[in-house]
């Protein structure tokens, strides 16, 4: 009788406080998804791997060692391996998180919060940068600044005004770090301005007539509350900077500036997994320093709640004599950043030769035209090849499932993480679900194939499904979810369910009735994060696509390796339209709580 | 013809003892049994049963290094109504990864390798048993296949075709031919910054050129003496002559690239004044002329011009439709004339295996490649290729 009625408390509670249950499913699917792959690369890197033998004389492949991490950390090797490009790596990071925090934090300020115009035209244009693939500021900044002696057209500065640019202008640093910032800013305007339309502008108003001054309400009241979202977005970008490959490898190798992230590559490149997987596991660790850091720094403050049950309304900051000066640059930024690039791409797509800016040169051969052997080894247009529209169809899929699937879990872990603050599940569920932001691509993807292609307990063969697909860029952009969920779940006060508990709302009722529509910005963001970043997706899937579920992606990859340069940019071209179009559906739904 | 028989029969006969020697999973043996392949493959294939066999398979998988494979698809769907070809189009990395990641998981899902990465193929796939060897025994127009394709070119994997990585130079630019006649000339100061090359440590073939540098040391010390009037004299710690010239290309501030196509684009593009030079990029780029790029390959430089790195053509082992991929293979050797088959890789820069096939660039025959570049050499380099892959990483 005393167990019955203990196992009905038991009960009761986990339908009246779901989060425990949430917590310890999110738990298992964190254990069999992140867990099991992250000890597979740090079993496998104390093991000689398939080139051992040839390293080490007499040694079998699995044979256990600690010569990969005595070479990268120790070895005569260690500086060229590790030490120089983690150094390099690490000032990139923390200089292009310097460009891209305070940008895209003042472009979201602005667009969330004043009265510059053309709002929806800004914050539609504003996460362009992230949708075209990093390397496009990084060549539109080598048509400017490239020096003859690289070879092929010059750049812009030289054909014009005749000055040769030097090399550090052209490559290395300066420029990885100006694409990458830029790049990156809609990480922050995303986040931001998700938190920034959340916050009462009642807390602003009550500093206000107390006598209060613009800047100190905004630095003493404003700036904490979205702290939390600034922090995401600091972790998101920081990661990236160390993580990142594509700008780091178009911009670095041309003068042998190299990386981590561009050794990871090699690394993987090579086949020399082992090694790959000692220089992957630090960048984790690195990574958790950065995060930990941060939440020592922020954590504290965490727990500001910005939703109340009062009623909240949003004022407008008049900006006066500011608002030509803010359009113009916000105009001055679109140009330059997103409207060049994309039109240097459109122009591309429509030259039947590159590089030949003649009227004569120009075709639409490239979208809707038969095969020609002459031209892309008879690749036929865009729009005449199944084979490409059929890649359009299955990213599509891929991105839109991946995107909910994210949105919902990163809502409930945000729950979770929120409401069990201090627990130990709750930090290893947030530090768990962030893990996977720090593994190369292209080494998930492999890893993903060896562990879930074949049936494997419970879970059924997945290779050449969808699903797996599905599977393995849910759990690598759960990091953009998580964030997003635990951003906004901490804004939202407890007290709204308390309340609603007591007047007998089961849970179920105060999740939909209360949670769900708070949580909803936060949610939307999670998936536009997540839609924009599978449509772009490409290392990640490369080993797992089958011809059934190629993606545009897949194939833009394999257009750009063999100079079907036309082709690769409509592909390119498509992806950003597409998710225009997907962030106004996801913004018209979440109008009401945006503006 | 009987010594090519008697030479075929052992080797086969040593093949199976080797298979044996190493224990062929059951398994194995009685899907090379059923397709008839290794040590079943008959003396004399019958086409006509094959054909039906693929047609009840009723497709192929391929995984290829080059996007001109779905040309092929559409002759050889064309000519063998009756099975689809399924063709991916992936690196060599992608395509080893892959298929030792699917075996691993014990899915048999690609039928054919077609790629390049000798020393992985040639050292590890093959002696692992994750490919077979298939040589056809007849070809599209009836020849005997030992009779057209040198011994060298099917064991013991069968060459597709060979591509050179060469040196390439403007000829708007020069037009009285390549402004260098050695290698060693790529280190002196007038070609400072203005080398290029796809970066070796993201490609093998690249990584592959070097080696084979350094494996010809001796012969790199002569062409040095060739070209200055005196001995070379070595760093401090440098062992010989191919790590010194690497040295100096990468002190002379040589350029890297992602691509070869970024390099060759940067050599060839029309209307400059001081184009650079490529090293070891793809000869088949050559091809981009007819998009009005300005290549031509310095063919007369000491000691040699580049490398030259084959295609092969492989089984996957256990694989699903092996009587289509018997067919596939057949018709991507082509025949005399280069045939539907082989017709998109029968273009300059790029060299069949086959003896009756004309070759593309009629002054550079097979044999006189072989003068021009050094072949690569996958026992050297899988013994001593990855020292010269950390000395590359050692002096950046």
């Amino acid at each position: 009788m005393n167990t019955r009625a203990w196992l009905r408390r038991r009960l009761l509670r986990l339908v009246r406080r779901p989060e425990r249950a949430w917590g310890l499913g999110l738990i298992l699917v964190l254990l069999v998804f992140v867990v099991i792959p992250l000890g597979y690369m740090a079993v496998h890197s104390f093991m000689f791997d398939s080139l051992g033998p040839r390293y080490v004389r007499g040694a079998v492949p699995g044979e256990l060692t600690t010569f990969y991490w005595q070479r990268v950390l120790t070895g005569g090797l260690a500086r060229s391996i590790f030490w120089q490009p983690f150094l390099n790596s690490l000032l990139i990071a923390i200089l292009m998180t310097a460009i891209a925090l305070p940008t895209g934090a003042l472009f979201a300020w602005l667009v969330a919060r004043t009265d510059v115009p053309f709002k929806g035209f800004f914050s539609a244009a504003l996460i362009v940068p992230y949708i075209v693939p990093s390397w496009t500021v990084g060549l539109a900044w080598l048509t400017v600044f490239k020096s003859p002696r690289f070879g092929g057209q010059p750049g812009l500065l030289y054909a014009v005004l005749g000055i040769d640019p030097p090399a550090w202008l052209g490559y290395g640093l300066l420029p990885i770090v100006i694409s990458l910032g830029i790049h990156y800013v809609p990480y922050t305007f995303i986040l931001l301005r998700g938190a920034l339309t959340t916050i009462d502008a009642q807390l602003e108003e009550s500093a206000e007539i107390l006598g209060s001054k613009r800047w100190e309400i905004l630095r003493k009241i404003t700036f904490p509350l979205v702290l939390p979202a600034l922090g995401s977005a600091f972790v998101l970008t920081f990661g990236k900077g160390l993580g990142e490959f594509g700008t780091q490898a178009f911009l670095g190798l041309p003068i042998r500036y190299y990386t981590l992230s561009t050794r990871v590559y090699a690394a993987f490149q090579n086949r020399q997994q082992a090694e790959g997987y000692v220089l992957t596991l630090i960048l984790i660790l690195v990574t958790t320093l950065t995060v930990f850091a941060n939440q020592k720094l922020i954590g504290a403050r965490k727990r500001y709640t910005t939703i109340s049950g009062k009623g909240a309304y949003h004022r407008v900051t008049k900006l006066g004599r500011w608002r030509r000066p803010a359009t113009a640059l916000l105009g001055a930024f679109i140009l330059l950043f997103v409207a060049g690039p994309l039109g240097l791409i459109t122009l591309e797509t429509v030259m039947r030769y590159e590089g030949q800016y003649a009227l004569s040169n120009l075709t639409l051969h490239y979208w809707i035209g038969a095969g020609d052997p002459m031209l892309a080894e008879g690749q036929p247009g865009i729009f005449r090849s199944s084979f490409i529209l059929g890649a359009i169809g299955n990213s599509l899929q891929l991105a839109v499932i991946t995107a909910l699937v994210c949105g919902v879990l990163g809502i409930m872990l945000g729950y979770v993480v929120v409401r069990m603050r201090g627990t130990v599940l709750s930090r290893s569920i947030e530090f768990l679900s962030f893990t996977p932001y720090m593994i190369p691509g292209i080494a998930f993807g492999g890893i993903y194939l060896s562990l879930f292609a074949r049936s494997w307990g419970p879970l059924p063969a997945l290779y050449g499904t969808l699903t797996l697909l599905v599977l393995t860029c849910t759990m690598k952009y759960l990091p953009f979810a998580s964030s997003s969920g635990v951003a906004a779940m901490h804004q939202i006060d407890p007290s709204l369910e308390e309340a609603a508990e007591l007047h007998g709302a089961r849970w179920g009722r105060r999740f939909v009735r209360i949670l769900a529509p708070l949580a909803k910005s936060g949610f939307l963001s999670a998936v536009l994060l997540t839609l924009i970043t599978t449509m772009r997706t490409l290392d990640l899937i490369v080993l797992l696509v089958t011809p059934q579920t190629r993606t545009m992606t897949s194939i833009l990859f394999r257009f750009q390796q063999q100079s079907f340069t036309q082709h690769a940019y409509g592909i390119m071209l498509l992806i950003v339209i597409i998710t225009l179009i997907g962030h106004f559906a996801v913004r018209r739904l979440g109008g009401k709580i945006e503006f | 013809m009987f010594k090519i028989s008697v030479a075929f029969l052992t080797g086969l006969i040593l093949c199976g003892t080797v298979v044996w020697a190493q224990g062929l999973t059951a398994t194995e043996e009685a899907w090379l049994k059923a397709a008839q392949i290794g040590p079943y493959q008959p003396e004399v294939e019958d086409w006509d049963a094959i054909y039906e066999a693929a047609k009840a398979e009723g497709k192929v998988v391929i995984y290829s290094l080059s996007s001109r494979i779905f040309q092929v698809v559409d002759s050889f769907m064309a000519a063998y109504p009756g099975i689809q070809v399924e063709a991916y189009d992936m690196t060599d990395v992608e395509q080893v990864e892959k298929l030792i990641r699917e075996q691993g998981a014990g899915i048999y899902n690609v039928d054919v390798v077609f790629l390049a990465g000798v020393t992985t193929l040639i050292k590890e796939l093959l002696p692992q048993r994750r490919i077979w060897n298939y040589v056809p025994t007849t070809l599209l127009d009836g020849v005997v296949t030992a009779e057209v394709i040198p011994l060298e070119f099917r064991e013991p994997l069968l060459h597709h075709s060979l591509e050179a990585k060469v040196v390439f130079y403007n000829f708007e630019t020069y037009p009285d031919g390549c402004p260098v006649d050695n290698l060693w000339d790529l280190t002196r100061p007038e070609w400072r910054g203005r080398i290029q090359m796809k970066d070796p440590s993201l490609t093998e073939e690249n990584i592959n050129f070097l080696q084979t540098i350094v494996q010809h040391a001796d012969a790199m010390a002569t062409a040095y003496e060739l070209e200055f009037g005196e001995p070379l004299v070595l760093s401090p710690g440098i062992p010989n002559a191919g790590y010194e010239w690497i040295k100096r290309i990468v002190d002379n501030q040589i350029v890297l690239t992602q691509s070869d196509g970024d390099a060759s684009k940067a050599v060839g593009t029309p209307g400059q004044t001081n184009p650079p030079l490529t090293v070891s990029v793809s000869s088949s780029k050559i091809r981009d002329n007819a998009k009005g790029q300005k290549l031509a390959i310095g063919w007369d430089i000491a000691p040699v011009v580049g490398i030259t790195k084959p295609n092969f053509m492989a089984i996957a082992t256990r694989a699903p439709h092996p009587n289509a991929a018997k067919l596939l293979i057949r018709w991507m050797l082509g025949d005399a004339e280069g045939g539907a088959g082989y017709a998109p890789f029968y273009v300059q820069g790029q060299w069949s295996p086959r003896t009756d096939m004309p070759p593309t660039l009629p002054e550079v025959a097979l044999d006189v490649l072989k003068e021009k570049t050094w072949f690569l050499d996958p026992d050297w380099i899988y013994e001593h290729g990855l020292e010269v892959q950390d000395f590359w990483l050692s002096i950046q």
